[in-house]
């Protein structure tokens, strides 16, 4: 009995969620006792896993940076999942670990331990064309410094992650870009080089270019840092409006306090570790 | 990736001043090449042309089996008798790579004026032959220089006068005949007797273009007659001006009582076709029992002078082609990698946008196409432009083995040009490949958070 239900499991959550289940090895024919143990608990934790909803997770996720002789323990053991349609912040000082969390969630970096798990797949699997195309089509990312083309115009910024999408017809395409400018309120300056618009215009122009491509999440890294606070105000605005709208997956970090009343989930992470979760 | 070379002509806006250096360097060195190019066309064509149609030697030369080196040492059985003639020349007439064929007599002798003789290399020609070669549009196009006579006339412009010759400048001196045979025409006639040790001498030697031949003809005695000097010419060969003649085939042969002839001389409409006519002829007459050598005309043996020059001439080309190259890779490879750098968090976040290594590396190689293609572009404008330019200003040299000078003329030809090209924009694409790829490899993070860019 436990055995079939362990396989049960098994076949519905663990597959390739199997490491979200503490990284429990089912293998068949390992018979009852310790390894049909084995198999429940893995399975269990997958079907938590599928029922739970969590697209994104972080399982146990360690990162040290080496700076010369000195290393430094950005994460010690982090295990996060976000859920489709969450509007997460990440807060924490300077060096507490939200931009190296960031990082990883958005395969940008491999954790030292523990994984990443998007949709289920180990992340630390996919080879660079694989990770590249997972960014592309289902993260969407705001840089604190916006990280605009300086050359290329706002049409040309926004467009940019769609270049890579092979089937996209361009009339599609334009459409799709034409659509985020005016979801941002940037209809009127797509012709407009990055370094003509201000601060928070190109913001909105980074968070437009992140949503162009309809992912499933999109990371910003302290996004409202370089901005006066009305500004940042109308910044989260158009997130909070876009998260109900389109319930379009967020996670941000920030250590501005008065952001944080906007926001339905805080994360808060302390010296490496998430310290405290707090729903609104 | 769509609109690639688009993003990549704009990114050229970046750094306008880098950017316009770069396009310079690259043009200037690509002019450069263009230049020694042309130098180079122009002086293998007119090596060629040289050996082919003012040396007498057609694009391929055929002799006896052996007769290039032994044709002079044993006449009887080294030259060309009438039977193996009549089947070269058939071949050739019947093959239409094959624009003429023409018979030709070497030999040795003595050029004398009545008070002393000085050794001759002696050429014997058919007037009709000599007159096709010299008026060859490849002659007229590459060597006309020197192709024209000294003084006087060819010796096919003057079919009436019995026994021309021409004598090379040099020995025309040494034989005091400052008068061709027209200019000496109606002189009162020198005395039977010359004063040849007298203050006379001089006036006496000049009052006719009389030169005498001597020879040991082909069976052992000695033979001697009368020729006119129609004509003084530059032999196209240095050490041939204080002793070259060149004669009617008809001469030659009655000097030395033959009617054999040294070579057969094959003209072709393309000269890529000489090796292969002479493959075609060599088992074309081995299949009828005659046995020749065919040797097209950049064989060593045969023309030593011509593919001794081409080869130094190559390697000099080759080795300042390759440091050209050298240097403007150098150039692209420094331009690259300053606005790599500059750009570093740019390339973290297209990574981060979506684009894998690859494309990114092929976005930065598309710069350097373009920039590599405007500096090619204008290079080529450039370079050309230089050639006119040096074809304007008339300089004169003199080039090593040929008398006398010639213009300075520069001929850039498209193939070369577009050879050139093909071998400078992949080597500045690979440069540029160099910086992008080790940039490519960084940690987008890394990317994202360097302090340049």
């Amino acid at each position: 009995m436990l055995v079939n239900i362990a396989r049960t499991a098994w076949l519905w959550g663990l597959g390739e969620f199997w490491g979200a289940g503490g990284g429990v090895t089912c293998v068949w024919g390992s018979g009852l006792g310790a390894g049909a143990m084995a198999c429940l608990l893995g399975g269990v934790v997958g079907l938590l896993f599928v029922m739970s909803d969590a697209f994104v997770q972080a399982v146990g996720v360690h990162k040290t940076y080496r700076l010369g002789e000195t290393q430094v323990r950005a994460l010690r053991g982090v295990d996060l999942s976000l859920h489709k349609g969450e509007f997460t912040a990440l807060v924490g000082a300077s060096g507490s670990g939200k931009s190296t969390l960031l990082n990883l969630l958005g395969c940008l970096d491999e954790p030292d331990q523990g994984r990443i798990l998007f949709e289920g797949r180990d992340v630390a699997h996919l080879n660079d064309e694989q990770r590249s195309e997972t960014r592309n089509l289902n993260i969407g990312f705001i840089f604190q410094s916006f990280n605009l083309v300086p050359v290329l115009d706002v049409f040309e910024n926004v467009e940019l992650p769609l270049l890579l999408h092979k089937g996209l017809a361009a009339k599609d395409r334009r459409d799709r870009v034409e659509q985020a400018l005016s979801d941002v309120g940037l209809g009127e300056y797509k012709r407009h080089l990055p370094d003509k618009l201000s601060g928070g215009q190109r913001q909105r122009v980074a968070v437009a270019r992140a949503l162009v491509t309809q992912p499933l999440l999109v990371l910003a890294d302290e996004p409202t840092a370089n901005l006066d606070s009305e500004t940042a105000g109308r910044l989260i605005d158009l997130m909070v409006d876009l998260n109900q709208k389109r319930k379009v997956t967020f996670l941000f970090s920030t250590h501005d306090e008065k952001l944080m009343v906007r926001v339905a989930r805080i994360v808060r992470i302390r010296d490496g570790v998430i310290s405290a979760t707090e729903t609104a | 990736m769509e609109r690639a070379f688009a993003v990549a002509l704009r990114n050229l806006r970046r750094n306008k001043r880098r950017n316009l250096a770069t396009v310079a360097a690259v043009a200037l060195g690509f002019a450069g090449l263009i230049v020694i190019g042309g130098y180079g066309n122009r002086v293998e064509h007119f090596l060629r042309t040289n050996a082919v149609y003012l040396q007498h030697s057609g694009h391929v030369t055929v002799y006896e089996k052996q007769g290039l080196f032994l044709s002079a040492a044993e006449p009887l059985k080294k030259q060309l008798g009438p039977a193996a003639q009549e089947a070269i020349l058939g071949w050739a007439k019947q093959d239409g790579r094959v624009e003429f064929a023409a018979r030709y007599l070497r030999g040795v002798g003595l050029a004398g004026n009545g008070c002393g003789t000085y050794p001759t290399m002696l050429l014997g020609v058919e007037p009709w032959a000599l007159a096709r070669a010299r008026q060859h549009r490849e002659v007229n196009k590459w060597s006309h220089e020197i192709a024209a006579p000294l003084r006087g006339k060819w010796l096919d412009e003057l079919p009436a006068v019995n026994r021309p010759a021409m004598v090379a400048g040099g020995l025309a001196k040494l034989l005091e005949k400052p008068r061709v045979y027209e200019e000496a025409v109606g002189l009162p006639p020198a005395p039977q007797v010359l004063h040849c040790d007298g203050k006379e001498r001089t006036q006496e030697l000049a009052q006719d273009a009389n030169v005498q031949l001597a020879g040991i003809n082909y069976d052992g005695s000695l033979s001697a007659l009368d020729t006119e000097m129609v004509g003084t010419y530059h032999p196209s060969e240095t050490l041939g001006e204080d002793g070259f003649m060149m004669t009617t085939l008809g001469t030659l042969q009655e000097l030395y009582a033959t009617d054999r002839v040294t070579y057969i001389g094959l003209y072709l409409k393309s000269p890529l076709d000489a090796h292969a006519v002479a493959q075609d002829m060599t088992r074309a007459l081995s299949d009828k029992g005659l046995q020749v050598d065919a040797l097209p005309f950049d064989d060593e043996d045969s023309k030593p002078y011509y593919v001794g020059t081409m080869a130094f001439l190559g390697a000099v080309a080759g080795f300042m082609t390759g440091l050209v190259v050298l240097v403007l890779a150098l150039t692209v490879l420094g331009a690259m990698t300053l606005t790599i750098l500059e750009r570093t968090r740019e390339l973290g976040t297209l990574r981060a946008l979506g684009f894998p290594r690859q494309a990114l590396i092929g976005l930065v190689v598309r710069e350097a196409v373009v920039l590599s293609a405007l500096g090619l572009v204008l290079g080529t404008v450039l370079g050309v432009s230089g050639c006119f330019a040096v074809n304007a200003a008339g300089i004169r040299f003199a080039p090593p083995g040929v008398p006398g000078t010639i213009q300075l003329i520069l001929v850039p030809a498209g193939w070369i040009c577009a050879i050139q090209a093909a071998v400078v924009l992949p080597c500045l694409c690979f440069a540029a490949w160099l910086v992008v790829r080790a940039q490519a490899k960084r940690n987008i993070v890394d990317l994202l958070t360097a302090q340049t860019g």
